[in-house]
Parts: structure tokens; C-alpha cells; sequence
């Protein structure tokens, strides 16, 4: 009777394999649905928050000073400048109000000689500029903050007192190799993004496979084979634990496909990982896929329809979020071993160590063997439950 | 005669949530669904046990299936005990009941391999085996149809075949004619005949006193989950029909005249 572990299992995937609709919503929907929100909520928010490249600012400008608008006038591809008389200024507040232009300036009168004459330590009001735009539309605003960012450049050139970054180029100072700001957020994130998507496949298959059993009333049948509640109990685990190592994968290349689209091109992410790197990141996810199936069985084992098992699990999807967060919040990965015997966490901290390039293989492997440990812990209880009437017969 | 099931004191206590205890009309949060009962059965007999529904007939053959475990007492089944060798009573033993369903998503064919391969049943034996049984019972045209496109008496003679798969001499059989039309419940007890003209031995359990009297040697009457009675048919039912003895017999222990 040894192999009826294998045969169980043999028997779990094909019907797992067999069942369309199962393979559809367990393994690739998941991960095409990912794909397809990111890439629509990317190409959506990418056309919410850029303005095109070839579009013309429209600016009024009232009191328009000689030596700015020298400075500007070689600006005319990008800006379109129309001088207003102060009187009119309430009526171009009302058009950068309706979006029919993007942008008021008004200097005060004779801001040239105002300027020039000004004395900080006088204590009297700086000659003025104000600049009116409408903060509801994206042109307005980044004209706001062009012309914001050039008359603080313009006050720097006129009081000049010391220079900054002045050697190099601007972006020559920047020591950063490769990954930006966004892209670091957003590697911090894919460990709590791996934890839930695995967590969600796993909850796509283990209530069909053990509820569902239930449900139809085969588990019991299964149970009246010589084979041994244990080892009923690790096929079932190893059969969905398999399906979910599947559909995470997916889940995981729809997410990753996807990411760039939902970025935008400014974004820049790479994943240059070594094999090595990859063998780690797999054994810690099917180490985590196994505690996830372990633990949604015993809940689908107790529960008495899929309906139910789901509502069980749902709770447990706040934990598991809580765990792949936790990263986020500690500033990367822990370094105490002790951290990685806490099963899900330790996962969260392995994959943050990985993709932060930080890596411990005796914390990794120690996350690996906890979380075997405690699926094979969870086996022995759901194989206990196998062996009670009120889980196997309470309907 | 040799004794191939020997049932010593076997007792089973369910807890009731307190809905179940309104809808039994009990104020204990506890029935005793099988109370001591002891029985024997020997080699190449029919034993049938009777009794109305909710009388424990159920509950006792699950613990000989060693599907849910006694609270105290033991039983052997084929010289294996249920509580220490449950694998080895499953081994030995076919078992079928209406409750247990095979999975609609597989063909028959499949389905009787698996069962095979559960029971380590080697290929050839196997599929010689599924030859036999599946013409025996028709099932032979549907080989590679889904149980689910399958009437319901075709399912019950495969659940039939499937559960002897590994050609038991112990075969426990919880009221194997319950709900099946007239032509699949004939089947069902003509195999039930031929299992005991092979010297098969077979535990049945009914609440149809025809199918006792037509199959049973013996019998034993199970009442609020006491065995009251256990004997042969002749003694039991002695110048009356089975039916007016069980009566009889219901009335002196409950009290309750039918």
C-alpha cells in the first residue's frame, strides 16, 4: 500500500487537470486578471498624469517684466505667451478656471526696478508674483510648477551667493546604479504581492478539493480504502499543493508582465537574478504554498461546504497580507535566525532578503524547513480529522 | 463454525448541538447511538441486522468499516480488530453504503482502477476482474462514460463493483437497496445470493424484513441502539413472519405499539 500516495495523487490531479473551469479559475485567470488590471489601470493613470510632449502651455502673463520675458521668449515651443492688462486679470483667472488657459502670472508693476532696488534687510514687502492655475487639470498643473521651478532659478541667478551641484551635470551627482526610488518601493512590495497571490491560489483550490469532497459525499468513500488517513492526508496536500505552485507561478509572470505597463516608462525594474537566486525564490514559495495548503485544508476539513471554507480563509488572507507587509515596516530583511521559524513571516523577510539582494542562506533554509515542518504538523492534524465522524460525515 | 466477525460491547456516543436536541426532542447534549452491543457472525453466513432508521444499524456497520472509531468496546473483523488494525479490517473487507459516492467527474473504467490500485491489486488480476464484473452488471457499454451521464442504478451497481474490487470474503453492505428502483435493487440482492452461494460472508443491514428473511441466516435487532435480539430466523420469527416478530419484539422493549 505504499504508493497510494501517488495514486491519490494521481487520481487528485487528474481530476484537478481535468476539471476546465478548475484549471481556468485555479491557475490562469488569476493571473490574466492581474495582467490585464495592471496594464489597463497603467495605461489609464499614464493618460491621467502626463501631458503630451508636443503641447504648448498656454500663459497669460499681466505686468510682463523686460529681462524675464527675454528669458522667455526663447521658450515659444513649449510656452504660448499672451500679455494681458491688469484690468482683464480677473477674466483670465475665470479661463485658467475653465481650462482655457493653463496659467496666470502676475507681476507687480515695474517688478524690474522693484527688484533691483529691494533690500532684504529694509523689512518691506518683495516686489510680487503671482501665479494662478487650476490644480483639477494637468497642464495647469505642470505649468504651475515649471514657472515655479524657473523664477526660484531666476531669484538664484539674481542674489547669487554660493552655487550647488554647479561641477557636473545635474544628474551626474546622482550615485544611484540602476534601480530609482519607485522602483525600490515597488521591489519592497513584491514579497507581500508573492505572499497574497500564492495565498489567493491556494484558496482557488484546496475547498474544491477537500470541501468539495465532502460536499459530494467521495471523501468517505476514499476513506473506506485501506490507505492510511496520513497518507490520504499528505497526497491531498501534495496534489493542490502542486496546482498552487502552478497557479502562483502564473499569477506571478502575470503580475511581473504587467508591472512595467503599470508603471510607465520612467520606472525602472530589473530582476537580474543568478540561478541560484531563483532555486531560493521557488523553495521559499512552494515551502510557503505548503503551509497555505496545509493550513486551507484543515479549514476546508472542518468546514462543511466550499461556501464555507471560503469564508474561513478569507479572515486568514489578512494575516498573510500582515506577514508580506511586515518587510516594509521592519526596513528590510531581519538578520536574527530566530525570525524565520515564524511560518509565512519568515517567508515575507526570505523574499525580501532575495529581491534585496541581502541574502542568508541559513535564514533561507531555516524558512524552508519551518514551513515544511509546520505542513507536515498541520498533515498530522488534517489525517487526525480524516479519522472523525463529525468532519467526515457532519453534513 | 468459524467466527469471522466478533463484535464485544461496541458503543458509540455522538454529541448533539442544542438544534439537534430540539429536533430529537432530547435534553441531554449527548446520544448514545450504538449501547453495548455484542453479536457474532461466522464464516459463509448472512447476518443481517434490523432495526427501524436512527435505531444505530448505521452507526455500528461505519465502526466495523472503521470508518469513525468506538468509544469503548472492540470488534474483529476477519481476526483484525477495528480499533488497533483498521488498515488491515479496510484490507479485508468490501464495504457499501448509499451515503459513500464515487466522484461523477470519472469514467467507470477509471474508477475501478483506482480502487484497484488502492487495494494493490495487481494490473492483470485487475483488469480481468473489471471484465467479469463489468459484464456481470452491464456496466460494460458505459465503460468510458462520466458517472455523472449516468442514471442512478447504474451508479449504485458501479459503487457495487467498485466496492468489491479486491474480491473480499467479508463484504458489510448498509442497507445496499435503499432508494434503488425495483429491476437495480434485484440486481443488487440476486448478487447478494450469489456472494453467499460462493461462501462469501456477508453483514447486511435493512429495515426491509423480505430481503432479511430472503438472504439473512441469522439476524440481530437493533432497538435505540441495543441489540435486542440475535439469532437465527427460525428462532426468531418461529411461527410468525419476521415483520410481526420485529413488531412484537419493538413493542416489549419501547412500549410503543405500531
Amino acid at each position: 500500500m505504499k504508493n497510494n500516495i501517488l495514486t491519490i495523487m494521481k487520481k487528485e490531479l487528474t481530476r484537478l487537470f481535468g476539471d476546465r473551469r478548475l484549471v481556468f479559475s485555479g491557475i490562469i485567470l488569476q493571473g490574466l486578471l492581474l495582467y490585464v488590471m495592471y496594464t489597463l489601470m497603467g495605461t489609464f493613470m499614464s493618460g491621467m498624469v502626463s501631458v503630451d510632449d508636443d503641447y504648448k502651455y498656454k500663459v497669460s502673463v499681466v505686468n510682463m517684466p523686460e529681462q524675464i520675458s527675454t528669458i522667455l521668449d526663447e521658450w515659444y515651443t513649449v510656452v504660448e505667451i499672451t500679455h494681458v492688462q491688469g484690468a482683464d486679470t480677473e477674466s483670465a483667472k475665470q479661463q485658467v478656471a475653465n481650462s482655457a488657459i493653463d496659467l496666470l502670472i502676475v507681476f507687480s508693476e515695474g517688478f524690474d526696478e522693484a527688484v533691483t532696488a529691494f533690500e532684504l534687510s529694509s523689512g518691506e514687502t518683495a516686489p510680487q508674483i503671482q501665479i494662478w492655475h487650476n490644480a483639477g487639470h494637468i497642464e495647469s498643473l505642470e505649468a504651475d510648477f515649471m514657472f515655479k521651478d524657473f523664477f526660484r532659478e531666476y531669484e538664484r541667478s539674481i542674489v547669487k551667493k554660493f552655487d550647488v551641484n554647479a561641477v557636473l551635470g545635474a544628474y551626474e551627482y546622482d550615485l544611484n546604479e540602476g534601480t530609482d526610488f519607485a522602483a525600490s518601493l515597488l521591489m519592497s512590495m513584491i514579497p507581500m504581492m508573492i505572499i497574497m497571490v500564492v495565498y489567493q491560489g491556494c484558496m482557488a483550490i484546496a475547498p474544491e478539493s477537500i470541501s468539495g469532497e465532502k460536499e459530494r459525499g467521495t471523501l468517505g468513500t476514499l476513506l473506506a480504502t485501506p490507505a492510511k488517513r496520513s497518507h490520504m492526508a499528505l497526497a491531498k496536500i501534495l496534489s493542490i499543493t502542486v496546482f498552487g505552485v502552478l497557479g502562483s507561478i502564473v499569477t506571478f509572470l502575470g503580475m511581473m508582465l504587467s508591472l512595467p505597463n503599470m508603471m510607465g516608462d520612467g520606472v525602472n525594474i530589473s530582476f537580474d537574478f543568478s540561478p541560484g537566486e531563483y532555486l531560493m525564490i521557488f523553495a521559499v514559495t512552494v515551502s510557503t504554498v505548503l503551509v497555505f495548503v496545509a493550513l486551507l485544508s484543515i479549514m476546508s476539513a472542518y468546514a462543511k461546504s466550499i461556501k464555507e471554507a471560503t469564508s474561513y480563509a478569507s479572515p486568514f488572507m489578512l494575516i498573510s497580507i500582515f506577514c508580506g507587509m511586515s518587510a516594509m515596516f521592519t526596513g528590510g530583511a531581519m538578520s536574527e535566525v530566530y525570525y524565520y521559524l515564524i511560518p509565512i513571516f519568515n517567508s515575507a523577510q526570505s523574499l525580501t532578503s532575495i529581491f534585496n539582494g541581502d541574502i542568508s542562506v541559513v535564514n533561507i533554509t531555516v524558512t524552508a524547513l519551518t514551513n515544511v515542518m509546520f505542513a507536515l504538523i498541520f498533515t498530522g492534524i488534517l489525517a487526525k480529522m480524516f479519522s472523525s465522524e463529525k468532519i467526515v460525515f457532519d453534513k | 463454525m468459524k467466527e469471522i466477525l466478533s463484535v464485544t460491547n461496541l458503543t458509540k456516543i455522538f454529541k448533539l448541538s442544542k438544534k439537534q436536541q430540539q429536533l430529537r426532542n432530547l435534553n441531554k447534549p449527548i446520544i448514545t447511538a450504538a449501547d453495548n452491543v455484542s453479536f457474532t457472525s461466522y464464516e459463509g453466513e448472512v447476518f443481517g441486522l434490523l432495526g427501524p432508521n436512527g435505531a444505530g444499524k448505521t452507526t455500528v456497520m461505519r465502526m466495523l468499516a472503521t470508518l469513525i472509531n468506538p468509544v469503548s468496546g472492540d470488534a474483529t473483523v476477519g481476526g483484525y480488530s477495528i480499533v488497533k488494525e483498521p488498515q488491515r479490517v479496510r484490507e479485508n473487507i468490501g464495504f457499501l453504503t448509499n451515503e459513500l459516492k464515487l466522484d461523477d467527474f470519472f469514467t467507470p473504467n477509471y474508477t475501478f482502477d483506482f480502487f484497484a490500485e488502492m487495494h494493490g491489486i495487481p494490473k492483470d488480476a485487475a483488469n480481468a476482474r473489471k471484465k467479469m464484473l463489468f459484464e456481470k452488471f452491464g456496466i460494460d457499454k458505459f465503460a468510458e462514460v462520466k458517472i455523472a451521464n449516468l442514471s442512478l442504478g447504474m451508479k449504485q451497481k458501479i459503487s457495487l463493483v467498485t466496492s468489491i474490487v479486491h474480491d473480499p470474503n467479508i463484504i458489510i453492505f448498509d442497507e445496499p437497496t435503499n432508494g434503488l428502483d425495483v429491476i437495480t435493487a434485484k440486481v443488487v440482492t440476486n448478487f447478494l445470493i450469489e456472494l453467499k452461494k460462493q461462501g462469501k460472508s456477508v453483514i447486511l443491514s435493512t429495515h426491509i424484513f423480505e430481503l432479511a428473511e430472503k438472504l439473512c441466516d441469522r439476524v440481530g435487532i437493533i432497538i435505540d441502539g441495543k441489540m435486542t435480539a440475535c439469532s437465527s430466523i427460525k428462532e426468531m420469527s418461529g411461527e410468525k413472519t419476521l415483520e410481526e416478530a420485529f413488531f412484537e419484539l419493538y413493542y416489549k422493549t419501547t412500549g410503543e405499539a405500531i
